[in-house]
């Protein structure tokens, strides 16, 4: 059987494991297709290349599809997301002073509502900067969602920043920004490098949100629905298997090429595992649901989710809910990924 | 008219400078260059650039999508690329490496020369690194050659001609390059010595 062949853009972070394990661990092959991944430094380089068709799809922040659609960038392409990469995968990192800080009003790890309060509080007194990846991202809206937990409004009481995952701990610690959000295992290295506490777990503030999405330009779609669905069979498999816990070094060992992830694997891990060093003195903080690769049901774009999403970026995109409702429902149908899986045992949740 | 102000973000000073150069053969344009890329916002800000030149590679990118996406009363509005209409000249600087941000209302016209010679210029570059690359591969293999012939004119009692026309005739007959059969018998050398 010729292999179809699929190119397919991705940022180093621990959830883009499902395309990976694909491709290294011959799932997409097993499923007739040849996925081809291109490691791109930025989301903006992401969005540029899928919609100028350098190629057809890429791992994506799940709002970014929304945006792109809407036409929020250089170049407005309809983009879908047929299927959900991973649930949560974040961190909330401090710098190491600001943390001591943090602590000393009440913050705690795993506790969302007493770290927003101390956040709020302390950005009452004097203005905190939290950066996160990208403006059109989930890490945003947990940002506002962790304020609001705490009483504030991340709108009025914070400035956000967009500052690079990977260049993180250098950002932190030349102190243009004081706490960031940010998907494994950058927030874990920041840790590692001394630059930074971890005071949460991006899914302690909401669980199982659609963190990250596969991306893919609708015409491609429609002219190859055959193909797509054969990837999205092999990354659901790919899901299963990272979701067995013996799996986990192997895909922690090959996340950490140079080629991937170019880190060492024993920080991947600790997403992978949900147990993450916090702080210099080697404290760890558990949250075994930090990051959900086997989403079984949740592989299906859900949508209440994509209706929640809708919601809450209005007010920070500037535009209109209906129209955001509408473009929403369109971006995550769940009927293509419904058809795919079904033969995998795997419906709707 | 106003000289307009380029601004080039690169962590590489040879690039940089070549972008530089290029321009300012080009014509009348005030060229900065941003090496550093803490407080990457700030300095924009205070450079108050036309366009902004940025390497595709470079991560500090999503940093300027801020820019784009949230301008104050005080900020200029940055967009991506000449104008939306533009897709041929977008692909052309995809595909070179290099994006461009341009203030709002810039003439298309007035944009469009320096992306040009932003273009040819990222791919000049990208050519020297892949010859520089070719160079020292070269160089590589030569050494192995070398020492290749210096093992077989030792263990054969053969002078450098006869010892490079052996290795010439096994590597043709085994269907192989010269220096990669020179690199096995350097490592079997290695081995058995």
């Amino acid at each position: 059987m010729s292999l179809a062949q699929v190119e397919c853009g991705f940022v180093a972070l621990t959830d883009s494991a499902l395309l990976v394990a694909a491709l290294e661990m011959g799932f997409a092959a097993e499923e007739g297709v040849d996925l081809v991944l291109r490691r791109e430094a930025s989301w903006s380089s992401i969005r540029d290349k899928v919609s100028l068709g350098v190629y057809p799809m890429a791992h994506m922040l799940s709002p970014l599809p929304l945006a792109m659609s809407l036409g929020l960038g250089p170049v407005p392409a309809e983009i879908l997301a047929p299927f959900v990469l991973g649930l949560d995968g974040n961190t909330l990192t401090a710098a190491r002073p600001l943390a001591a800080e943090l602590r000393d009003l009440g913050a705690a790890f795993g506790d969302a509502e007493a770290t927003a309060h101390a956040i709020v509080r302390r950005s009452r007194r004097d203005r905190l900067r939290v950066g996160v990846p990208y403006p059109h991202s989930m890490h945003r809206e947990l940002v506002r969602l962790l304020m609001e937990q705490g009483g504030g409004d991340a709108d009025r009481d914070f400035d956000m920043v967009v500052a690079p995952p990977s260049l993180l701990s250098e950002v932190l610690m030349a102190g243009e920004v004081d706490l960031v959000m940010v998907g494994e295992p950058w927030g874990s290295v920041a840790v590692d490098r001394g630059a930074a506490d971890m005071l949460l777990t991006g899914a302690a503030i909401r669980r199982r949100s659609r963190e990250k999405v596969l991306g893919v330009r609708r015409d491609w779609a429609e002219a190859n629905p055959r193909t797509l669905e054969r990837l999205m069979r092999a990354l659901a498999r790919a899901g299963a298997w990272a979701g067995r816990p013996e799996s986990l070094q192997v895909l922690a060992e090959v996340l950490g090429l140079p080629t991937y992830l170019d880190c060492p694997s024993p920080l991947i891990e600790q997403a992978l595992r949900g147990a993450f060093v916090i702080d210099g003195h080697g404290h760890v903080g558990q949250d075994p649901d930090a990051l959900v690769l086997d989403a079984g049901p949740a592989f299906i774009p859900d949508p209440a989710e994509a209706l929640w999403l809708a919601d809450r970026v209005s007010v920070p995109w500037g535009i209109a809910g209906s129209e955001l409702r509408r473009a929403a429902a369109a971006c995550f149908a769940p009927e293509a990924a419904t058809a795919a899986l079904e033969p995998l045992g795997i419906l709707p949740g | 008219m106003d000289a307009l102000h380029i601004v080039v973000i690169d962590t590489d000073a040879d690039r940089a400078a070549m972008i530089r150069g290029g321009l300012e053969d080009e014509g009348e344009y005030r060229v900065s260059i941003v090496s550093e890329m803490q407080g990457l916002a700030a300095r924009l800000a205070r450079l108050d650039a036309d366009i902004v030149l940025i390497g595709l590679e470079n991560p500090n990118r999503d940093t300027l999508e801020q820019l784009t996406a949230a301008a104050g009363p005080s900020e200029r509005p940055v967009a991506m690329f000449v104008d939306r209409s533009d897709r041929g000249m977008m692909q052309a600087a995809i595909a070179a490496g290099v994006s461009a941000y341009v203030v709002d209302g810039l003439r298309r016209d007035r944009v469009r020369p320096v992306l040009e010679t932003a273009i040819a210029r990222f791919h000049s570059f990208a050519r020297l690194q892949a010859e520089l690359t070719a160079t020292k591969a070269a160089l590589a293999e030569r050494k192995t050659i070398d020492r290749a012939k210096g093992i077989l004119m030792k263990a054969r009692g053969i002078d450098e001609e006869a010892a490079y026309a052996l290795l010439r005739k096994t590597a043709m007959d085994q269907g192989k390059r010269v220096a990669e059969l020179a690199e096995g018998l350097v490592t079997a050398a290695g081995l058995l010595s």
